[in-house]
């Protein structure tokens, strides 16, 4: 028996899990929320009817394993996240977790196990739409999250994310105090299982790919461009303090700094996700006083990170003066760029070759839970499924044979960590 | 002096002087990467030329040949630079033929796109530093049309030569007078062993297929 015979349950916990989360348009899974607690709560019931051992840890996310490792001393883990964007797919994360899932299933059915236990994490928080802020669940096990993350706000109902994280049963009192939540030392690998949220495997027909390296970024969430509001009519040119046009001045020379860049060979994307004038006081007739948007770069490289990131704020700089405004900053919130375990890109390379998969090896344009493993020293790999349309919309679509490839090599793989190399008949 | 045997207006020798004035680089970890869209091991930086007198000197003097050659000096009343590389390029034409000067905004600025004197039926020759895929092009020369100008001919020190811009340039009805390619700085390279081997073999694999090369690297490719 293969584990490619676990494909009917796969589209059961795919079709399942989309039905209790879809919102009309796509899915919406709230981090530390309705739709991605329904997701757990789905999941947990899930795992007791199939045997498994599942429990929370400190920081709300839901472990599986096999019963009999629950308290082995060291383990792999595999997972991803179960939230989603607003109006989101349903593949992003959850596709690693229903992976992990299924290498547990075939272990449990077949009587084999790895040599390695194996453990799976139902990650919270990992999306930075809800909160402001991307990896909640992993980055409060890493005790990376403070008192003023804690303190952002959910878009939607206003909730503080301490209250949210409480109202999942996570223990606020120790992420606030940044405590490392569990025990580092036991867990020897992380590998990732995750859909291309870009169009490259698409465009050069790989179903599987491995991944070197994830582009970390730098980001406000919120800049305000302060001019001076005025009857639009009246002033002239030369007297106007006009936000608008100064944010818009600052996103061109941007955008031309970006050229150039990457002209040269640098690795960089830009983005403004979010951009207003306040809708209490905003008119036709009204030189805007204030705009407020966001701002992210994301690159390979904390150079260039560091760099674009100067540049902005010499940029504001000039436009301040310039155009008689001021840029207020909220915190700058950086993610790291994070470069995979040469070892497990071997072990995942060599998994998909010895079963025929086309693969290569490429680097990850959106960040993922991995990069916090792999930043705190934990050997960490992730293997991309193909996936069309892009991600963070409803029009993801994930091969469900692509997706079952991706099961075997994540298996083949994770059977062959640990020190003894081999697999154990259970006892 | 480099050592290589080239008759002086060819494009490998031309292609030299690209390549001792420090104009190309060649990487093989991270592509460049062009605003059309494509993906590249080389970059071509003609922006430094003007810094060097006796290079530019022999550029503008190889370019007149290249031009009255290719009959683009006929009947020609103007030369026009492209915004913003082109503008010094096309001063030097310009002053060589002792014809009037003009040069083309990359966009309008207030209604003028066209700076300096542009007469009805003008023949006047286009002048840029280089051409990737052409589409800064198209819209020089449309600009120069649309204030009444005839543009037959358009002069560049360095062509791409491999981005499908020549099927632009037909739609376009413009002649195309380049001084050097990427085969050329290539032939150059190899004969003087610029660069190191490897960075002459990813150049080759990217002449070969430009396409499969810059799909490859996350650029766009041809459909």
């Amino acid at each position: 028996m293969t584990i490619s015979t676990l494909r009917p349950l796969a589209e059961k916990l795919f079709s399942d899990v989309r039905d209790l989360s879809f919102d009309g348009v796509g899915v919406t899974r709230e981090s530390y929320g309705k739709g991605e607690s329904a997701t757990a709560d789905y999941l947990r019931e899930f795992a007791r009817k199939q045997g498994l051992a599942v429990h929370d840890d400190r920081a709300a996310n839901v472990v599986f394993s096999l019963p009999q490792t629950v308290q082995a001393k060291a383990v792999s883990w595999t997972g991803s996240h179960i939230d989603s964007v607003p109006q989101g797919g349903n593949f992003d994360g959850y596709a690693g977790v229903v992976a992990g899932l299924l290498c547990l299933i075939d272990q449990k059915r077949s009587g084999v196990s790895y040599a390695q236990p194996l453990e799976v994490v139902a990650f919270r928080g990992e999306e930075s739409a809800w909160f402001g802020k991307a990896y909640m669940g992993s980055g409060a096990l890493f005790g990376k999250i403070s008192p003023a993350d804690l303190a952002l706000k959910q878009r939607a109902t206003g909730e503080t994310m301490a209250e949210a994280m409480r109202g999942c049963g996570a223990d606020v009192e120790a992420i606030a105090a940044q405590q490392l939540l569990f025990d580092k030392a036991r867990v020897k690998a992380f590998v990732e299982l995750h859909i291309e949220q870009g169009p490259v495997m698409i465009a050069r027909q790989l179903p599987l790919a491995v991944v070197s390296g994830i582009r970390g970024n730098v980001r406000h969430n919120r800049i305000v461009c302060h001019g001076d509001a005025q009857h639009s009519g009246v002033v002239p040119r030369w007297l106007r303090h006009d936000a608008m046009f100064a944010v818009a001045d600052l996103i061109m020379r941007l955008d031309e700094h970006w050229r150039v860049l990457l002209e040269r060979g640098t690795d960089l994307v830009v983005t403004t996700g979010i951009v207003g004038t306040d809708p209490a006081e905003h008119s036709i007739s009204r030189i805007p006083g204030h705009v407020a948007f966001s701002l992210e770069a994301r690159s390979k490289s904390n150079d260039t990170l560091e760099a674009f990131y100067q540049l902005m704020q010499a940029e504001c700089a000039a436009i301040g003066r310039e155009r008689g405004v001021r840029f207020e900053f909220d915190r700058r919130l950086l993610s790291e760029p994070a470069t995979m375990d040469p070892a497990l890109c071997n072990l995942l390379s060599q998994a998909c070759t010895e079963q025929g998969t086309t693969h290569e090896t490429i680097p990850s344009g959106a960040g993922h839970d991995a990069s916090l493993f792999a930043n705190a020293g934990i050997p960490s790999g992730m293997l991309f499924v193909r996936n069309q349309n892009g991600s963070h919309n409803p029009h993801e679509a994930m091969d469900m044979g692509d997706f079952m490839l991706g099961v075997q090599a994540l298996n083949t793989a994770l059977a062959r960590l640990g020190p003894a190399g081999s697999s154990n008949a259970p006892a | 002096m480099s050592s290589y045997d080239f008759s002086p207006d060819t494009g490998p020798a031309i292609a030299a002087q690209l390549i001792d004035a420090g104009c190309v680089t060649v990487r093989s970890d991270e592509p460049f990467r062009l605003p059309s869209g494509w993906a590249s091991p080389v970059y071509m930086d003609c922006r430094r030329l003007i810094s060097f007198p006796e290079t530019r000197r022999a550029l503008v003097a190889a370019g007149v040949r290249r031009l009255d050659a290719g009959g683009a000096l006929s009947g020609l009343t103007a030369v026009a630079g492209g915004e913003s590389s082109g503008i010094a390029l096309a001063a030097w034409i310009a002053d060589a033929l002792n014809l009037p000067l003009q040069y083309v905004r990359k966009r309008g600025m207030g209604a003028n796109r066209v700076e300096g004197v542009v007469l009805k039926d003008m023949k006047v020759l286009l002048v840029d530093d280089m051409m990737a895929a052409g589409a800064s092009k198209a819209g020089f020369v449309s600009a120069l049309r649309a204030r009444g100008a005839r543009v037959h001919d358009l002069f560049v020190v360095f062509d791409y030569g491999i981005l499908g811009a020549d099927s632009l340039l037909n739609s376009l009805d413009l002649r195309l007078h380049a001084l050097a390619n990427w085969r050329d700085v290539l032939a150059a390279a190899e004969a003087r062993n610029d660069f190191g081997r490897d960075a002459r073999i990813e150049l080759a694999q990217f002449l070969e297929n430009p396409s499969a090369w810059s799909s490859a690297h996350g650029g766009i490719g041809r459909a």
